[in-house]
């Protein structure tokens, strides 16, 4: 049998057709990063996982700010600064019960349980990485209201002016900021 | 025709647009689509080329085969970031075929900056390039890290503001060597333009003129305006306005800047300040006192608080002095150009202790702690001394469990009619309370350590009495406890629970213990050419194991003790789990050749053979230089095996008595030579077949001058030794060596059979040494003491031409003097005991042939007992007994014809002071006695000979340059008065 020329035709646009579909299907999908180094602070690690977790369980928060990242990385790099303070002055350990109830005031955030654990997940982090991080923030509080006792106005200033005391002379290396 | 073209164009433009969305929308994922995806593959892409190191895979967690999981993600970049070897790890995932994810880890290594340049325009006047490459290195080192470009940049523009360029710009950028991933870091500089001086106006009325005031801080219109200089001439010149006595100067620049900051405009107040005058009158105070009792100097300053501060520190200083009524009011007296400060000093009577009288001590005898008061009677009074006596009782009623002890002192002043001297009566009433003893102990809130291994730090026990001190050393002991078990952040309350009537503590422990760290993985970074087991072996600490402080301590010093490292970090890195850390330790290598090399010059007296007097003993001195060299290799294979050689020679002249065949006095030749030599290689293996031993073979080859004869020997020692404990070393070694008597100067008759028949000597010997060292210092100790025992055995059985049984003991002690100016008390003890096996001995005659009786049969002495020359004692010489040339110290049977031969017996007894003077010298005064013995048994304590004398140290940087001159106590006939040596080190 002899094909018209017109179908033999069709038949090949067709089959270009097909092809591209094929190479569409076929092309490769992007890399995602998943993780990486985001700052150095005096030998301790910041991970973009250490952000999102922050940021998605509602430990920091970006505010308004027009790189939520930066804002949050901000926020990691004092209290890795602070926390370093409380490891020197050792301050009253947290009680199981206050390290509890922080826990449950994350989980509160979320509406359900498998939204919680799906967050933890994804910040490669697991729940008792989690309670350590806020015992760990109980005790930044009680060494800044042991240190900073003070409740006027004049707290905030006093405790900013200690921060950028311990900025000036910390080792950090930032490497969100170098854009790398 | 045209309708199927059509058709193919459409198709064509499908593709294109297919084509472009392909391209320009990628398949995106987020992070959520590959948890749990199984890993189908992990790259490691090292600055874009794939590798596949182990030292990269090992410290990875995420295997392929696992489903993703972020925490391990986590962990793997913090072990890879930890390496020190990356400045940033990206992890890249991708969707694999089959429903896996293909991870790729990106690294980016740390190119270290082996080089900082400096381009722009440097030629600019001020600009030092050299300056700027300090400003850098001072701060962040040689080889800064390539993400601190924009810090240095500043620290670059900071350095340029010192010279005026107030507007520099800086621009960094770095350039990649990639085959050995270095950088150069490039600095471009424009500095702009630089700032000068204006305007300059000076406020206030200067000391000196206006034009000098100008001058001498080089203020001159159009200058460049650098404002570090200035302010440094400024402080040069208040501090010499001060000196010349106007305290209270001060100049105080301001700036203005015009022009873009092209122009400084400098505003000068000037506070000349009155002249000062300082004037003491009435009782006379210490010269060397008064600027520390009248800081006006120091402070810059005679303001009326620190006169009245001046006045009091006067006062208290007599008072401490026994002076208690001592005033020092101060007037002020000003003149047109002048203050005038007086001091009226006046001391009053001086207060002594008539009488000391102490009550209630019904629990403590007075005799306990009355000598230790500082007040008693004739004393001067001062309250410093009350109070601390006062300290002291009631510190030692504490310590018996008189918590609520009191002392109260009574001060009755017994006046003297106005003279120079009073008394006082000082009455102590101690009220002691009730005694309070520990009931029972309580410990709570331990979860995870049991209370038994708690209780075992506590001093506090039932039935005892309560201390409060012992009290916190016992929770500080509890909280060191916790952190050796890595409970980094426990805490110990406690509450000494007293009842009622204080007469019972029942303290209460509370803790809270807190997470427990543990080490997660132990990371090694750093060892290019050391092994990581050669490290790990070291490390007290292993993955898995709680994160003790101590034990981190122990595995640095162990580490640092191993000598193959510069520097040792061991860093805790926090990471994913806040319970685990993991452990970076991190070496910097040393170089792994080291060279040494020295030079010096020795002299001492020795015995010689005089020629010019038929051959008798007499006595020379000589100065020989000296010189060393030293090449050694550690950490030989990776595995800290080391090499060494170490050579020294001293050079003499050819006809010195102390030169091989020279063995008497003779005519000068002219010429020099090396008689004295010693060539030594040493291999040493530590953990020997990863035992606790440490082996260590030498092979020496050596050549040395004794009073009457010379030796040549060669030797291998094979040594294994093991440190027992923190201070005591065990060794057992073998040893084979071939000695040769050279240039003996002792007449035949007069020499022992064994030196005759065995005048080369093959010695196959064992060696067993024992120490225990708490010297503070090896070379130059100033506290602690040594012990050492030795014991050498050498048998025919074993391959040796003659055998004897040898032993040594040497005791030394070393004490810094209290309130002696860091003058040390030296002392040693040395015995030595040595036997010889008995044997026959065949005689041979001067040719070396066996002499025959007249039946032709050889003449044999039968049980011979002597030991080879070179391995008796010998004493008298710069490191035995000092006022003895070097070995002539013995009796009859030991010298012969004053030639020394030794004996098998020795004591040696030392004592010196040393007592530092200025500059590194030291001097030092010496009682040396001692003695040898021909038999071991002749040992006589009745017969030491005692030498006294002095010397002198410089303590150079190579350690103790010596002179000793040492003078005999009681001179024997034909004795010389004294000896005297210049050697290296101390005596002992």
């Amino acid at each position: 049998m002899r094909l018209r020329k017109a179908d033999c035709r069709r038949q090949i646009g067709k089959a270009l057709t097909a092809f591209a579909a094929l190479v569409v299907l076929a092309a490769p999908a992007h890399a995602e990063i998943v993780d990486r180094v985001l700052a150095v602070v005096s030998g301790d690690l910041i991970t973009l996982t250490d952000v999102t977790a922050a940021r998605d369980l509602g430990l920091v928060s970006p505010g308004d700010a027009a790189d939520p990242v930066r804002a949050v990385l901000a926020q990691l790099v004092d209290r890795e600064l602070q926390l370093a303070e409380v490891e020197r002055y050792a301050p009253a350990e947290p009680k199981a019960e206050e390290v509890d109830r922080e826990v449950q005031v994350v989980r509160a955030r979320f509406a359900s349980q498998q939204a919680f654990d799906a967050v933890l997940a994804r910040s490669g982090i697991d729940l008792q990485h989690l309670r350590e991080t806020l015992r760990e923030n109980l005790r930044i509080r009680a060494y800044l209201d042991q240190r900073f006792a003070t409740a006027d106005e004049r707290r905030q200033q006093r405790i900013a002016e200690w921060m950028a005391g311990l900025r000036r002379r910390a080792d950090i290396l930032d490497l969100y900021l170098a854009g790398r | 025709m045209h309708n199927g073209w059509r058709r193919l164009a459409h198709a064509f433009v499908h593709l294109c647009i297919l084509a472009f969305l392909s391209a320009a929308v990628p398949v995106r994922a987020s992070v959520d689509d590959y948890l749990g995806q199984p890993v189908s593959s992990v790259r490691f892409v090292l600055d874009g080329r794939d590798t596949a190191e182990p030292a990269l895979v090992q410290v990875v967690e995420t295997m392929v085969g696992r489903p993703l999981s972020m925490v391990e993600v986590r962990e793997s970049i913090a072990h890879l970031f930890s390496l020190g070897r990356f400045e940033d790890v990206r992890v890249d995932a991708v969707a694999a075929g089959g429903g896996g994810v293909a991870l790729r880890y990106d690294l980016i290594p740390v190119h270290p900056v082996y080089r900082i340049d400096f381009t722009g325009s440097l030629r600019q006047p001020g600009i030092d390039v050299g300056e700027l490459r300090r400003a850098v290195t001072d701060r962040y080192g040689t080889s800064p890290s390539l993400g601190r470009q924009g810090e240095l940049a500043q620290v670059i523009r900071d350095a340029l503001r010192v010279r005026g360029y107030r507007n520099s710009v800086v621009t960094p950028s770095a350039e990649i060597v990639h085959d050995a991933e270095r950088a150069i870091l490039r600095f471009n500089v424009e500095p702009g333009v630089r700032t000068t001086i204006g305007e300059v106006h000076v406020q206030g009325t200067p000391s000196i003129p206006e034009a000098e005031l100008l001058d001498r801080l080089k203020l001159t219109k159009g200058l460049p305006y650098e404002p570090d200089d200035l302010a440094a001439r400024i402080t040069r010149f208040v501090e010499d306005r001060r000196k010349q006595g106007y305290y209270e100067a001060r100049v105080l620049p301001t700036v203005a800047f015009d022009d873009a900051e092209r122009v400084a405009n400098l505003t000068l107040v000037v506070q000349p300040g009155p002249r000062v005058r300082v004037v003491f009158t009435g009782d006379s105070l210490p010269n060397d006192r008064r600027a520390e009792l009248v800081p006006i100097e120091r402070e810059g300053s005679a303001d009326e608080d620190l006169l009245e501060d001046s006045s009091n520190r006067i006062e208290e200083y007599l008072h401490e002095q026994g002076y208690r009524d001592a005033k020092a009011p101060h007037t002020r007296q000003a003149t047109s150009d002048e203050l005038v400060v007086t001091f009226d000093v006046h001391r009053g009577a001086l207060y002594r202790i008539d009488r000391l009288e102490i009550t209630g001590a019904a629990s403590i005898p007075l005799s306990e702690f009355q000598p230790a008061l500082r007040m008693h009677e004739g004393a001067p009074y001062a309250a410093s001394n009350q109070d601390a006596d006062r300290a002291l009782i009631e510190g030692m009623y504490r310590l018996r469990g008189f918590t609520a002890v009191r002392t109260d002192v009574t001060v009755d002043p017994q006046y003297a009619g106005g003279g120079s001297q009073a008394g006082v009566i000082i009455h102590l009433a101690i009220t002691e309370g009730p005694r309070t003893l520990v009931g029972t102990v309580r410990i709570t809130g331990n979860m995870l350590v049991p209370e038994t291994l708690l209780r075992q730090t506590l001093g506090l026990q039932p039935g005892l009495p309560y201390f409060d001190a012992r009290l916190r050393g016992d929770r500080d002991a509890m909280q060191q406890l916790y952190a050796n078990l890595g409970y980094r952040n426990a805490s110990v309350d406690v509450d000494p629970g007293f009842n009622a009537d204080r007469t019972e503590a029942n303290p209460v422990f509370t803790i809270r213990e807190g997470p427990r760290l543990l080490v997660d993985h132990i990371l090694i970074a750093g060892n290019l050419r050391t092994r990581a087991e050669i490290i790990e072996r070291e490390l007290q600490i292993k993955s898995g194991e709680p994160l003790s402080a101590g034990a981190i301590n122990t595995s640095r010093s162990r580490l640092s003790a191993l000598g193959l490292f510069r520097r040792v970090d061991i860093t805790e890195l926090r990471h994913g789990d806040e319970t685990t850390r993991d452990l970076l330790v991190t070496v910097e290598e040393a170089p792994p050749t080291t060279v040494a090399y020295g030079g010096g010059i020795e002299g001492r007296l020795r015995v010689v053979r005089s020629a010019a007097d038929n051959g008798v003993a007499s006595e020379k001195f000589e100065i020989a230089p000296r010189a060393s060299f030293e090449i050694g290799r550690r950490n030989v294979f990776g595995k800290n095996r080391s090499v060494n050689l170490v050579t020294s020679l001293s050079l003499h002249p050819r006809d010195s008595p102390f030169f091989a065949g020279q063995a008497n006095t003779s005519t000068s030749t002219g010429s020099f030579g090396f008689p004295e030599y010693r060539v030594q290689a040493t291999y040493r293996e530590p953990h020997l077949f990863d035992t606790g031993f440490d082996a260590l073979v030498t092979g020496m080859v050596e050549q040395q001058i004794r009073s009457s004869f010379n030796f040549a020997r060669k030797s291998v020692t094979a040594q294994v030794s093991r440190l027992v404990a923190r201070n005591v070393a065990l060794s057992g070694s073998y040893q084979l060596q071939f000695t040769k008597l050279l240039d003996v100067a002792i007449l035949e008759t007069d020499q022992a059979i064994i030196d005759q028949v065995f005048a080369n000597v093959r010695l196959s010997s064992f060696v067993v040494t024992g120490s225990y060292d708490t010297r503070n210092d090896q070379v130059d100790p100033t506290a602690g003491g040594y012990l050492g025992l030795s014991g050498q055995v050498a048998g025919r059985s074993i391959g040796s031409d003659v055998g004897f049984a040898k032993s040594s003991f040497t005791g030394q002690i070393f004490h810094l003097l209290p309130h002696a100016r860091a003058t040390v008390f030296a002392a040693q003890a040395r015995l030595g005991l040595a036997r010889g096996f008995p044997r026959d001995v065949i005689q041979t005659d001067a040719a070396g042939q066996t002499v025959l009786d007249a039946n032709g049969q050889p003449v044999a002495d039968h049980d011979v007992e002597q030991l080879p020359e070179p391995e008796r004692f010998f004493a008298g010489g710069d490191a035995t007994v000092r006022g003895f040339a070097l070995d002539t110290l013995g009796q009859t049977a030991t010298i012969k014809n004053g030639f020394p031969i030794g004996g098998n017996g020795l004591v040696i007894f030392n004592a010196e002071l040393r007592v530092p003077v200025r500059g590194g010298f030291q001097v030092v005064g010496f009682v040396d006695t001692g003695n040898v013995f021909e038999k071991a048994a002749d040992i006589a304590l009745a017969d030491l000979r005692t030498a006294v004398g002095f010397g002198l140290r410089y303590k150079s940087p190579v350690g103790p340059l010596r002179f000793d001159m040492g003078f005999k106590v009681h001179r024997e006939p034909g004795e010389g008065p004294n000896a005297w040596f210049v050697s290296f080190g101390q005596a002992f």
